[in-house]
C-alpha cells in the first residue's frame, strides 16, 4: 500500500474510534442503572452518595465527564474499575490475550472449514454432492452460534463428556508462563502438553464461534467460485492442459478470493462481537466474559474501555483485510 | 498428403436447432485453413468441438474429429487432456480476459512450459523469455514480472501467442485473434501468428469473419452459413471466383476503402431466402 493510503486509513481510524468513544459514552449515562447504586452498603446516608458520585466525578455535567476522560484516555490512563478496584488497562490486558487467541483460532477453523466447503461444493457441481453440501451450508448459515454453543455444552460435554467445557486451561497444570498468550508462549517454551490442554479448552468455543462465518465463507466463495470459473482465462488454462485440481486452486481461488476474504474481514468483527456470548457459554476468561460482568456492574469505565478495545480491534481488522485484498489483487495496488 | 485434422459428418445442436449439420473437414500438414461466416454460422463451434469445451446445452449428434489417429470427440477426458496445450493450442479472441489478472504474465506463460515439457524453473524462464522474443516483444525480462492489466491489448495477444506457440504443438487454433484488437495493432499480429506458424511449420485452423484477414494469411477457405459448408477450397480461387451464391454476396458485401462513396452491399434476401430453404430441405 501506498503511504498516502495507509495515512489515510489511519486517520479515518482516529475518526472511527472517537466516534465510538462519544458513542459509548453517551450510551452508558443515558441507559437505566447507576453504579453508585450498585456499590453502597444498604443504609448509606444521603450525604454518603454524593459524596461517592463526587469520588467519581460522576456529578460534573456529561460534557465535562467526557473531557476529563478524553484527556486521560489520551494520555494512556483508562481509569479505574469500579466493580474490580483496578486499573481499566491492566484488567483488559490481562484478558484480551485469551480472546485474541480463541477468536484468531475460530477464524483459521472458519476459514479452512469455509473455503473447504466451497472448493468441494465448486468441484462437484452439477452433482448430488454439491447440492447436500450447499444445503447443508444453508442449515449452519440459519442457525445462529449460541444455539451450536448450547448444542455443544449438552452433547460433547454433558452426554459424552469428550471435551472440556468451562475454563481456558486445566487448573492442576501450572506451566510457569509469563504472558496471557498460553498457546503462542506454551508453543515456544515448547510446553506441548499444555497448549495441547488449552487448545481442547478451546475446540467447542471456537466451533461455536466459528460455525455461522464458516458458512457464509462457503457461501460467498461458492458464488464467485462459480463466477470465476466460466472466464475466459479459466477455459484457456483448461485449453493448456492444467489438471482440475490446479485449475481450481491455482488460477480460479486465488481471484475468487478477494470478495469471499473482503466479507471474511467484516465477518470476522461479527465473530469477535460474538465472542462476548460464546464466552459466557463456555465460561472462557476473555474480555468477552468480562464485558458482561461489567455491564452487570455499571462498571463504567470498564464497559468504556472494553468498547474503545473492541473498536480498535474492529478497526485494526478492517485495514488488516484491505492490505490482505491488495496484496490478492494486483489491480487494487496502485488504486 | 494425410490430413492432420479430418472432420467427418459433424453434426450438433442445441435446444434451439441444429447448430452444425453434416460439416466435413480436413486440415493438411503446415497450412493455414480458414472457417468462414458470419455470427452463428458455426465455426466458433467446430473450434470449440476440436477443443472439448463445447458449451453445455451443445450436444454432439453425429461425426468424427480425427486427431492423429484419434477421435478426439470419443476420447476420455484424461486422454484429452494429455493433448491439450502440448499438440493442439489455442489462440484465443480476447486477450484482455484470456490471461489470469491475479498471476504475473511469465508465471501464466510457463505453465506449460514447467508442468507439461518438466522444465526446471529456470529453463522455463530463460525459453520464455526466447518466447517473448520470437512474439518482438521488447524487454521481455521485465514483461514476465508484469501482470495482464499493465500490458496493452496488443501485448496481452502477442503473449498469449507465444504461450501457443510454446511447446511447438502440431495445431493451433486461432479464434478470431485480432477482432478484439486496433486495426493499426491487427495488421502486426496477423503478420506474427503467419511469420511463427510459418516458422514452427504449425496446421492452423483460422477461425474469422474477415474476409480481408482470409486473403492475407490463410490458404484454404471453408464457408459456413448456418452450420452447414457452402463451399471449400483454396483461398484465391474462392475470392476470384466464389461458386456459391452466398460466398459471392458475401464478397460484394465487402466494404471498398478506395470508394467509400459506393454503398454497402448487404446479402441479399434472395439469396438468404434460398439458403434457408437449402438448409430446412
Amino acid at each position: 500500500m501506498a503511504p498516502t493510503l495507509i495515512l489515510s486509513r489511519a486517520l479515518s481510524a482516529i475518526v472511527t474510534l472517537f466516534g465510538v468513544m462519544v458513542i459509548v459514552f453517551v450510551l452508558v449515562r443515558v441507559v437505566p442503572g447507576d453504579p453508585i447504586a450498585m456499590m453502597i452498603a444498604p443504609g448509606a446516608s444521603d450525604a454518603d452518595i454524593a459524596a461517592l458520585r463526587a469520588h467519581y466525578g460522576l456529578d460534573l455535567p456529561i460534557w465535562q465527564q467526557f473531557l476529563v476522560w478524553l484527556g486521560q484516555v489520551l494520555l494512556g490512563n483508562f481509569g479505574t474499575s469500579i466493580s474490580l478496584k483496578q486499573g481499566v488497562l491492566t484488567v483488559i490486558l490481562e484478558r484480551l490475550p485469551a480472546t485474541l487467541e480463541l477468536a484468531v483460532f475460530a477464524l483459521a477453523m472458519a476459514l479452512v472449514w469455509g473455503s473447504f466447503i466451497a472448493l468441494v461444493s465448486t468441484a462437484a457441481r452439477g452433482t448430488l454432492l454439491e447440492k447436500f453440501i450447499d444445503n447443508f451450508n444453508g442449515v449452519m448459515l440459519a442457525v445462529p452460534d449460541f444455539i451450536w454453543g448450547l448444542t455443544f455444552v449438552l452433547v460433547l460435554g454433558v452426554f459424552v463428556p469428550v471435551l472440556p467445557i468451562s475454563g481456558r486451561s486445566d487448573p492442576t497444570i501450572d506451566a510457569g508462563l509469563s504472558s496471557q498468550f498460553y498457546i503462542l508462549e506454551g508453543v515456544l517454551r515448547g510446553k506441548l502438553l499444555f497448549v495441547w490442554d488449552v487448545l481442547k479448552h478451546m475446540l467447542l468455543p471456537a466451533f461455536t464461534m466459528s460455525f455461522p462465518l464458516a458458512a457464509v465463507i462457503g457461501r460467498v466463495l461458492k458464488n464467485t467460485m462459480m463466477d470465476v470459473m466460466v472466464q475466459d482465462y479459466i477455459v484457456l488454462a483448461r485449453i493448456k492442459g492444467l489438471s482440475s485440481l490446479r485449475i481450481l486452486l491455482q488460477e480460479a481461488l486465488r481471484n475468487a478470493a478477494v470478495p469471499a476474504l473482503a466479507l471474511t474481514g467484516v465477518q470476522f468483527t461479527f465473530l469477535i462481537g460474538g465472542t462476548v456470548i460464546t464466552e459466557r457459554i463456555f465460561s472462557y476468561p476473555g474480555i468477552g466474559n468480562l464485558a458482561i460482568d461489567a455491564v452487570i456492574n455499571r462498571d463504567l469505565p470498564l464497559i468504556q474501555g472494553l468498547v474503545l478495545t473492541f473498536g480498535a480491534i474492529f478497526v485494526a481488522v478492517n485495514m488488516a483485510v484491505d492490505a490482505l485484498a491488495a496484496w490478492l489483487n494486483p489491480r487494487l495496488r496502485h488504486a | 498428403m494425410s490430413p492432420v485434422i479430418d472432420i467427418k459428418h459433424l453434426s450438433a445442436r442445441s435446444a434451439a436447432g441444429p447448430i452444425l449439420r453434416d460439416v466435413a473437414l480436413s486440415v493438411n500438414a503446415g497450412e493455414t485453413m480458414a472457417l468462414v461466416g458470419e455470427s452463428g454460422a458455426g465455426k466458433s463451434t467446430i473450434a470449440k468441438a476440436v477443443l472439448g469445451i463445447l458449451p453445455q446445452g451443445i450436444t454432439v449428434t453425429s461425426g468424427d474429429i480425427v486427431f492423429e489417429g484419434k477421435n478426439l470427440l470419443t476420447l476420455p477426458q484424461r486422454e484429452l487432456r494429455k493433448m491439450l496445450g502440448v499438440r493442439i493450442a489455442l489462440i484465443p479472441q480476447d486477450p484482455l480476459t484470456s490471461l489470469n489478472p491475479a498471476r504475473r504474465i511469465g508465471d501464466q506463460l510457463t505453465d506449460g512450459l514447467r508442468l507439461r515439457a518438466g522444465m526446471d524453473g529456470k529453463t522455463a524462464r530463460t525459453q520464455a523469455t526466447r518466447l517473448l522474443n520470437d512474439v518482438q516483444i521488447r524487454d521481455p525480462e521485465r514483461v514476465l514480472q508484469r501482470y495482464p492489466h499493465e500490458l496493452s491489448g496488443g501485448m496481452r495477444q502477442r503473449v498469449l501467442i507465444a504461450q501457443a506457440f510454446s511447446l511447438n504443438p502440431q495445431v493451433i487454433i486461432a479464434d478470431e485473434p485480432t477482432t478484439a484488437l486496433d486495426v493499426t495493432v491487427q495488421k502486426q499480429v496477423l503478420r506474427l501468428i503467419r511469420d511463427m506458424q510459418r516458422n514452427h511449420k504449425t496446421t492452423l485452423l483460422f477461425v474469422t469473419h474477415d474476409l480481408g484477414v482470409v486473403a492475407q494469411v490463410c490458404d484454404r477457405m471453408t464457408v459456413l452459413y448456418g452450420g452447414k459448408v457452402l463451399e471449400q477450397g483454396v483461398v484465391a480461387e474462392i475470392l476470384q471466383s466464389p461458386q456459391h451464391p452466398y460466398t459471392q454476396a458475401l464478397l460484394a458485401a465487402n466494404p471498398r476503402y478506395d470508394r467509400p462513396s459506393q454503398s454497402l452491399k448487404p446479402v441479399p434476401e434472395t439469396v438468404l431466402a434460398a439458403l434457408k430453404q437449402e438448409l430446412s430441405a
